[in-house]
């Protein structure tokens, strides 16, 4: 089984942030659906591994799921588990750049609160673009 | 076949067996990522070897105390029964994880992934011929000359004679063993279910491949201690029904067919109870590599969500595992 996993996402639950769990998990796999991580029909883990490997309750994964369900994001039926739809929604691409900015910004933001010096906020950058996973149509982390 | 062959062929098995299970414990398998902790692995093993050991108490008890050969007749299902329930309680004491931040992969987990497919379709098999079997000799059964009921074979011969034979593994052997084997079904069907279900052990791209690794044993020893379970009792009732029915000679044509054809399986269920057992008995451990399972993680989040409107919260957020990266 040493191939399971590869790529797949991971979900991260913080405990102690005053945003409930499963509106924490709605966002992550929100941002999942949207930007094309997870795909059309790709399927979720059932409630109750995700609940397992969490330490929440099984209800509380399950709001998760119908919150993304009622939005359009994803599809549950019976015996089939829960899928993402066949076309989500996706990112428009005149507001790339718009995003890219927003990002950025926020990015730079919190660098120099930091008190970092701007050649280690583009090096961290650079770091990142070679180590970070490549989105579905981007060009993807540079070869080394 | 003699006692003494019985017993040389027996301890022929058992010493190759010993000797290809050293070899194995020699040969680790390998997992990449890091190992799961050794707390966790621990209480596994020794689980397991818990089950094992009230497996053979309860294994010695019964044959000890079962009268008329039932005791004998359940020992090894109940080893078996036992040694289920071991893995079961290993898997069971891998807690949920507690801390403040948590991390689980999207990777939906199925049994298939972890089930020995070859083995489990043997088991099953098995399983249906040992129904099958118990259903019809406990239809062909009746009283014996004690009023057990169906510890007995009887047929009619002519106007006003009979032929008997016994004992007959009717419904005296069959409803406590039958008993034994549906809760063996329960146990392993329980268990199968928590060996996909259980929580990961820690991080879970790090240790995926090992923990898979002890996940597709588990399941493994789980489905080999049911074919012990199933096959013994069908090895020996299938001698026993098969000699019953042969013994009578007033039958019906087709006790000959069926004393024939559970006599001619007797050697593939042999072949299933020895597959069951090696699968039990031989593992190899696992050593993992170290370094990125399958790349590195890296959060996506903390800039509080990647796309407007479904931003996530501060300081957590998805992480993407990336194949290739950290190697």
């Amino acid at each position: 089984m040493t191939d399971r996993g590869r790529g797949m996402p991971t979900l991260v639950v913080d405990a102690t942030d005053p945003v409930p769990p499963y509106e924490q998990l709605r966002r992550q796999l929100a941002e999942l659906v949207v930007s094309g991580v997870l795909g059309p029909g790709e399927r979720l883990p059932p409630l109750r591994q995700l609940a397992s490997d969490l330490g929440l309750a099984v209800g509380t994964v399950a709001r998760t799921y119908r919150e993304l369900e009622t939005a359009g994001l994803v599809r549950s039926r019976r015996g089939g588990g829960t899928r993402v739809v066949d076309e989500p929604p996706t990112v428009p691409g005149d507001r790339l750049a718009e995003l890219l900015r927003e990002h950025a910004a926020g990015y730079v933001h919190r660098a120099r609160l930091l008190g970092a010096p701007d050649d280690a906020v583009l090096d961290a950058v650079r770091q990142a673009l070679t180590t970070s996973w490549s989105a579905p149509g981007s060009r993807g982390p540079a070869p080394r | 076949m003699s006692l003494g062959l019985v017993v040389v062929v027996a301890g022929l098995v058992v010493g190759v067996g010993a000797v290809i299970a050293l070899v194995l414990a020699l040969v680790p398998t390998r997992a990449a990522g890091e190992a799961v902790p050794v707390r966790v692995r621990r209480r596994l093993v020794v689980w397991r070897w818990v089950g094992a050991g009230l497996g053979v108490a309860a294994a010695v008890t019964a044959s000890a105390t079962g009268a008329l050969g039932r005791g004998l007749m359940l020992a090894v299902p109940l080893f078996g029964l036992f040694l289920v329930l071991g893995v079961l309680a290993g898997e069971l004491s891998v807690s949920a994880p507690s801390g403040p931040t948590r991390r689980a992969s999207l990777d939906p987990r199925r049994l298939g992934d972890y089930l020995p497919r070859a083995l489990t379709a043997a088991v099953v098999t098995a399983t249906a011929a040992l129904a099958g079997l118990l259903v019809t000799t406990t239809l062909l059964g009746s009283p014996d000359d004690l009023g057990r009921n169906g510890r007995w074979l009887s047929a009619r011969c002519g106007m006003d004679g009979s032929e008997g034979h016994g004992p007959w593994p009717g419904s005296y052997y069959a409803v406590p063993l039958a008993a034994v084997v549906i809760l063996g079904l329960v146990a392993v069907a329980v268990t199968l279910h928590r060996v996909v279900r259980r929580p990961r052990p820690g991080d879970p791209v790090a240790l995926a491949a090992s923990d898979d690794l002890l996940r597709r044993r588990a399941a493994r020893v789980a489905v080999g201690g049911w074919g012990v379970l199933v096959t013994i009792p069908l090895v020996g009732i299938s001698v026993v029904a098969g000699a019953g029915l042969r013994a009578v000679s007033c039958g019906p044509d087709w006790w000959d067919t069926l004393a024939g054809v559970t006599t001619a399986l007797v050697p593939v269920w042999v072949v299933v109870l020895i597959w069951s057992a090696s699968t039990v008995v031989l593992t190899r451990p696992v050593v993992a590599t170290g370094g990125a399972a399958d790349g590195s993680t890296v959060g996506a989040g903390t800039s509080g969500g990647v796309i407007p409107g479904a931003g996530g919260p501060g300081g957590t957020g998805a992480e993407v595992n990336t194949p290739g990266a950290g190697r």
